[in-house]
């Protein structure tokens, strides 16, 4: 069972992104950290709080005035909130669970879905990879041990940032390594 | 209906909670096309990376959608 927390999965092997070769194979799927949800994590919590200061307003309006707010109010009022809260709580998750870096044993691959309806996908070959850098900046990043890996390559796409990445450097050392690998297979 | 008769209605207690009845059900319909095109992302997500996680995020999706849609209908029905 593959934890649905994880930012940084090694061999996934039921894993698969549109566009892979037969011989092609996902060594690492890679995520901004968890932490980085804090603040849409935070305002789900106070806003699945609201509704109980909501009714207790709404039960001592209609204790001095008797069906001041319609009952069925109240319930359609309190059922929507909690959908509406359900919704902007996945549509979050699910936005930080399918933004992912993608290292295979031939590209590195950069998936982006901003929002729900923007989608931009960028590949370069490992053998095009020319320099990895890791950097952790700010006191969140210090703490948490949080930071962005930049990686410069040949192509068209000369700049691929792995934004938030939990331990850039251990990131940076697998790239790294990955690219040095396929240099010598090439024989570079 | 007259629109004299309507406009003096909004400043009873009645007439506004009626208003706010209104208002609620059409945000649900605004919600319910939300709901939709997260089905749509959903399967735009999946499609373009698959894991042993897709087939509950697209149920998720689908019985969010159903349900806010059910909700709705509802809400138009007991309001």
């Amino acid at each position: 069972m593959i934890n649905p927390f994880s930012s940084r999965l090694v061999n996934p092997r039921s894993s698969r992104y549109d566009g892979e070769d037969q011989d092609e194979q996902i060594l690492y799927v890679l995520r901004k950290a968890f932490i980085t949800n804090y603040k849409w994590v935070l305002i789900t919590i106070f806003f699945a709080l609201f509704p109980f200061l909501l009714n207790y307003f709404f039960m001592s309006v209609n204790g001095k005035t008797p069906d001041f707010i319609p009952a069925r109010l109240i319930f359609i009022v309190n059922i929507f909130w909690y959908l509406f809260l359900f919704g902007f709580m996945f549509a979050n998750y699910i936005n930080w669970y399918y933004n992912i870096y993608l290292i295979t044993n031939k590209k590195i691959i950069d998936m982006d879905f901003v929002g729900i309806l923007y989608k931009n996908v960028s590949e370069a070959p490992l053998s095009n990879v020319e320099d990895v850098t890791s950097n952790i900046s700010g006191a969140f990043g210090t703490i948490f041990n949080i930071g962005d890996v930049l990686i410069q390559t040949a192509g068209e796409k000369t700049e691929f940032e792995f934004h938030d990445m939990s331990n850039p450097s251990k990131v940076r050392d697998i790239l790294s390594d990955l690219v040095m690998e396929e240099r010598k297979k090439h024989g570079h | 209906m007259d629109i004299n008769n309507v406009i003096p209605q909004l400043f009873t207690l009645d007439g506004f909670i009626k208003l706010i009845e209104f208002l609620i059900v059409i945000i649900q319909i605004i919600y319910c096309v939300f709901a939709f095109l997260i089905t749509r992302q959903v399967k735009l997500m999946t499609h373009s990376f698959h894991t042993e996680a897709s087939i509950v995020f697209g149920t998720i999706a689908w019985i969010h959608f159903l349900f806010a849609a059910g909700f709705t209908i509802l809400s138009f029905l007991i309001l």
